[in-house]
């Protein structure tokens, strides 16, 4: 949905109209639903989260100024109250810092790995492995298609910081890839 | 690699570059192909990022949710079937219907017992309670008796178990010294009196054969 569109119905919402608002919902769901359940990894907590998320849209559509895209408004909500369910169940995450130690520029092997075995396997797992900023992050890119401004606003941190993280998460799936590609040859060696 | 071109990559891959940024990355792509491993890269992690979410409805959670913004929107309306139904019981309770006139009966007659017990109660002087709650003791005319004084740290406590333990019964006092005389059956007399001279609350005790005279 066309940011116009969605600043449209956000209108009709703010004063009452709840057809209007289940058109947004529907044209949102899909993409809010995504972006918290690539955090949460929860589907129960996700449809929770999208709800609580959506009746906050309801509810404060009047509050919307128009300094950012519908889609970033609502993802901003979206990430205060998946904050609100990581506080709620202190949620610890594993995360792969050491691999930027191991691999801390971009070389060509990682790349030939994704573009030769075709691991996607590998690259879940490395991906599910990251911190939620680093995931966010490309989550962001890579499923909504955010900009950088975009991502920064969401995140609410300057760009400069949006930029550090894609880099790092470049960077520690490349290692994780290494280190998967790395263990799969030893055990081929060793049989 | 150039850290600007390899930042571009990734806006590129997602689509969200300006087309005077594609074009200028398009050209970069054909003039150095390392870069398009690093493209390639990048496209594979947009597909797996895409593949990782699963296909949802888009109603998702929208009855759930248009459910709460009814409950925000209408509070009232809840509270308000509750008095109606109310108010259609009571109405249905006066208007004589067959299935109500057994409750309407026993209903009546419950609340005018319990008007008459109320009104009984409220009625009712009765005979003071403060009085014969606090009988006056006529001292028997012949003894003997137990003169005793507590210590001064006796509190009414002990000295009521005292008196219950010894089956006695304060007759007299407390005197200007803090004198009690006790009655007890004429052969208990003086087992009580050993009795209390082993107590840790009393500081002296006699058997005295009569009362001293009271004052008028």
């Amino acid at each position: 949905m066309e940011n116009d569109e969605a600043k449209r119905l956000l209108a009709l919402v703010a004063e009452g109209d709840q057809r209007a608002f289940e058109k947004l919902y529907r044209a949102q769901s899909r993409s809010v639903y995504a972006y918290v359940l690539n955090q949460l990894r929860n589907t129960v907590e996700a449809e929770v989260v999208l709800s609580e998320t959506m009746f906050e849209l309801w509810k404060c559509a009047a509050k919307f100024k128009g300094e950012s895209t519908v889609r970033t408004w609502i993802f901003g909500i979206a990430r205060n109250k998946m904050l609100m369910q990581f506080r709620a169940r202190s949620m610890d995450h594993e995360d792969v810092d050491a691999y930027a130690e191991i691999l801390p520029s971009d070389g060509p092997d990682a790349i030939d790995l994704i573009a030769d075995t075709q691991r996607q396997q590998g690259v879940k797992k490395c991906m599910e492995a990251l911190s939620h900023n680093h995931r966010e992050c490309l989550h962001l890119v890579f499923f909504e298609s955010c900009s950088i401004g975009e991502i920064a606003a969401i995140q609410q941190v300057p760009s400069g910081t949006v930029k550090t993280r894609l880099h790092h998460a470049r960077l520690k799936i490349k290692a994780c890839l290494a280190d998967l590609l790395r263990a799969e040859r030893e055990l081929v060696a060793g049989t | 690699m150039d850290q600007k071109m390899m930042e571009m990559l990734q806006w590129y891959a997602n689509g969200s570059l300006a087309p005077d940024e594609r074009q200028f990355v398009e050209q970069h792509l054909d003039e150095h192909p390392a870069y398009r491993q690093q493209l390639a890269f990048f496209e594979a992690l947009r597909r797996e990022v895409q593949r990782s979410v699963p296909p949802t409805e888009p109603d998702l959670g929208l009855a759930a949710t248009l459910n709460k913004i009814n409950r925000h929107s209408n509070p009232r309306r809840e509270v308000s079937s509750e008095v109606s139904r109310a108010k259609h019981w009571l109405e249905r309770l006066f208007s004589g219907d067959a299935h109500f006139r057994p409750a309407y009966a026993l209903g009546v007659a419950v609340i005018a017992t319990q008007t008459a017990i109320i009104g009984y109660l409220a009625s009712d002087t009765g005979e003071p309670y403060s009085q014969t709650r606090a009988k006056q003791i006529v001292p028997p005319s012949i003894g003997p008796f137990v003169k005793v004084s507590f210590v001064p740290d006796a509190k009414e406590t002990d000295i009521r178990f005292l008196m219950i333990q010894l089956g006695a019964s304060i007759v007299g006092g407390p005197s200007q010294l803090g004198d009690y005389y006790l009655f007890l059956k004429p052969d208990r007399t003086d087992w009580a009196a050993q009795q209390l001279r082993k107590s840790p609350f009393v500081d002296s005790v006699s058997v005295i054969a009569t009362l001293p005279a009271a004052k008028e």
